[in-house]
């Protein structure tokens, strides 16, 4: 059958300029796919280089707006540790509160986003409501919804009242109940089924081999986990499970991050039920001496890493974040190749991209002598729901 | 009498197209947290499309980085008149917390005309609604804001 | 230290080895060892995942940091090559997952990984012709009239 070059970019069909991905189509069938990103590359490590370590702060969690606070706990324990200082107990239980809770509305996020793209938009209204406690449970003790501004060098900057840590149990029993409800429908719900089972193989020697990480490589089978193998914040401590299924297909994403729900839920719980009394936070000096460091967090999208290099001054001789969708982009194109391009949006969806580097619209290149033809995301994920519906599968 | 029945359409359900020039998502997820049951912009008739010739208002998230320039240029002139702009977020207004960075140019009005902005990092999702029904309001009275 | 650190640094002994503090340790050699010392960690300490690849502009020089990870232990490779000759060994062959990570390095500091079976631009734009933004002598490029 011909061979059809597509190729995928942002924004609008009229578009000719570079796309996100380009995809090599032979009949429906991907066979290859071509990758450029830079859409919101914004020049965020030059700029650090110039800012104060405090200032710094705030440009940080702002990397990006889903798992801002991975970021943030990465920046402030890489200076923290150049400067060699420990902070007090109370502040490490609550940036771990902080980044479990980050981790329950970014599931969540996800979950209403999966179903959205398969035509299972009740989902994503459901997800979405439940989603608001935990919204309301970080504007509670932060101030905000997103960019919750919790932590500075040395500690935290909001306590917790007792008033807080009643309401964050009872939300927890609220999300525990909602999440055994998603569970049930990610196993049975046969749009799910139909639509993800079998989807987007990953085995696991591709996953290792393209380092991979996060619920994409649990998915394969794979127990790796950074709050488990290089504990940070108070993991050490908190008793949970690295969930992760053999399926390593986009059903097995699904069910990591359900199951990551329950887990996060019992983190939180054990955080709140013996949280530590004391201080928040330690004095730190402005200057941070000649020195380097290397802080990693597990995200919800997997291992969010962050490099250091301080030079005795008040800003960063060099800083690096490596986020966890960029090391997971080349093995979506091992997962893409070989299916049907109606699944190209779940098995993109499955990895949970940052929606910014990932906003999609699609150029669909019909060989070399026939000009590209542009599609945009929303098209696609209508023209895969259409597809199913055709072989029998309604939403 | 056409001018006005048009005009009424528009006001009663405004077709928005939602853009992210560069954004962190914090916003776009506020405008879509806008959207579900809580709040349900729906509600006012606000209806989120995919091409900019159907859409009346485009809403933009993000400092315009240097990729998006040109993109957001082109969805600006497809879009039919007339059209309005609303800008999400502090970046988008004026490049927020990323001004300088190499990779910006700054906010979305160094590109195209803005009629509204809703500052905030991000700012909430009824402020988000507030802002679109000041919008409403004001094309009914008129026009431009 | 786990056993995996204990492992890892008797695999490493006679090389240049610096051990941060727990799980976290450094190896410096010369650009022209890279591939030697990579293959060590990928063959006699099955090493898979590669975190990521940091450079930057010293001053005098560009160096390479090479971050690997197994167990939970962070294993950085530190290299360096000449202003004159920002070249490096693609790493590709043994570590797939670095394809993008070079390019990266490509595009901000204008190292060249050769070898690379794809060098395009990762995360700047096509049409950029500022030059190299993390480079320390770096201005940003004159606003062309619109």
């Amino acid at each position: 059958m011909e061979k059809v070059k597509l190729p995928i970019g942002p924004q609008h069909p009229a578009l000719k300029e570079p796309e996100n991905f380009t995809i090599t189509l032979d009949g429906e069938r991907v066979i290859d796919v071509d990758i450029r990103i830079g859409y919101t590359h914004r020049g965020i490590e030059k700029l650090m280089e110039s800012r104060t370590y405090t200032q710094n702060l705030y440009l940080v969690e702002r990397i990006c707006g889903i798992c801002s606070y991975a970021h943030v706990v990465n920046f402030t324990q890489n200076v923290e540790e150049v400067l060699g200082i420990q902070i007090p107990k109370r502040a490490e239980y609550i940036r771990t509160l902080f980044l479990e809770l980050e981790r329950l509305h970014s599931h969540f996020l996800w979950l209403g986003v999966a179903g959205h793209e398969i035509g299972f938009d009740t989902l994503f209204m459901y997800t979405w409501q439940d989603r608001e406690i935990v919204q309301d449970l970080l504007e509670m003790i932060s101030g905000n919804r997103v960019n919750y501004a919790m932590n500075t060098i040395g500690g935290v900057r909001r306590d917790l009242s007792e008033e807080h840590r009643k309401k964050v149990l009872e939300g927890m029993d609220y999300l525990e109940k909602r999440a055994g409800y998603y569970k049930e429908v990610a196993i049975n719900e046969k749009t799910i089924l139909a639509r993800a089972e079998n989807v987007g193989i990953l085995k696991p020697k591709d996953a290792l081999k393209l380092s991979a990480v996060g619920p994409t490589v649990r998915a394969s089978g794979i127990t790796v986990d950074i709050r488990r193998d290089d504990p940070y914040a108070s993991y050490i401590e908190t008793p949970f499970e690295v969930i992760t299924t053999d399926t390593c297909d986009v059903l097995g994403r699904v069910v990591v991050r359900v199951l990551e729900i329950f887990e996060s839920i019992k983190i939180i719980r054990y955080l709140m039920e013996h949280l530590p009394s004391g201080e928040i936070v330690v004095k730190v000096s402005r200057k941070v001496q000649d020195g380097e460091s290397i802080s990693h967090t597990e995200a919800p999208r997997g291992e969010d890493f962050h490099y250091l290099r301080s030079n005795g001054t008040e800003k960063p001789e060099r800083y690096k974040v490596r986020t966890p969708t960029l090391a997971n982009l080349p093995a979506v194109v091992e997962m893409l190749k070989g299916t049907y391009l109606a699944d190209v949006p779940i098995i993109v969806a499955a990895i949970d991209p940052c929606m910014g580097c990932m906003d999609r619209v699609l150029l669909l290149k019909h060989g070399k002598e026939k000009p590209g033809e542009i599609i945009d995301g929303d098209r696609l994920r209508k023209y895969g729901i259409k597809w199913y519906a055709e072989r029998g599968w309604k939403s | 009498m056409i001018k006005g029945l048009v005009k009424w359409a528009r006001v009663k359900s405004p077709w928005i197209l939602h853009m992210n020039c560069g954004s962190c998502n914090g916003c776009d997820i506020e405008i879509l947290a806008a959207l579900i049951p809580r709040l349900d912009a729906e509600r006012f008739g606000v209806l989120l499309k995919g091409s900019p010739r159907h859409a009346d208002v485009l809403v933009c998230t993000g400092p315009v980085t240097k990729q998006m320039k040109e993109r957001l240029k082109r969805v600006y002139d497809q879009m039919p008149e007339p059209k309005f702009v609303v800008v999400v977020g502090q970046c988008g207004s004026s490049g927020g917390i990323y001004h300088g960075a190499y990779g910006v140019e700054g906010g979305i009005d160094t590109v195209i005309p803005v009629n509204a902005y809703i500052p905030g990092c991000p700012p909430r999702p009824d402020a988000i609604v507030d802002g679109l029904i000041k919008l409403l309001a004001s094309i009914n009275k008129g026009g431009t804001l | 230290m786990t056993t995996t650190e204990e492992l890892i640094l008797q695999i490493l002994e006679g090389l240049p080895v610096q051990v941060k503090r727990n799980r976290r340790i450094f190896i410096s050699v010369p650009r022209n060892d890279l591939i030697k010392t990579v293959n060590i960690l990928s063959n006699e300490l099955n090493i898979q995942h590669l975190s990521t690849i940091t450079a930057r502009d010293t001053g005098s020089e560009l160096e390479i940091l090479y971050h690997f990870l197994l167990n939970g232990v962070v294993i950085t490779i530190r290299t360096t090559c000449p202003k004159e000759d920002p070249t490096i060994d693609t790493i590709v062959d043994i570590f797939p997952g670095a394809v993008l990570y070079e390019r990266e390095l490509n595009d901000i500091l204008g190292i060249v990984p050769k070898g690379h079976p794809d060098l395009k631009r990762l995360i700047l734009p096509d049409d950029w012709v500022g030059g190299y933004p993390l480079r320390k002598d770096w201005k940003p490029p004159q606003e062309s009239e619109e």
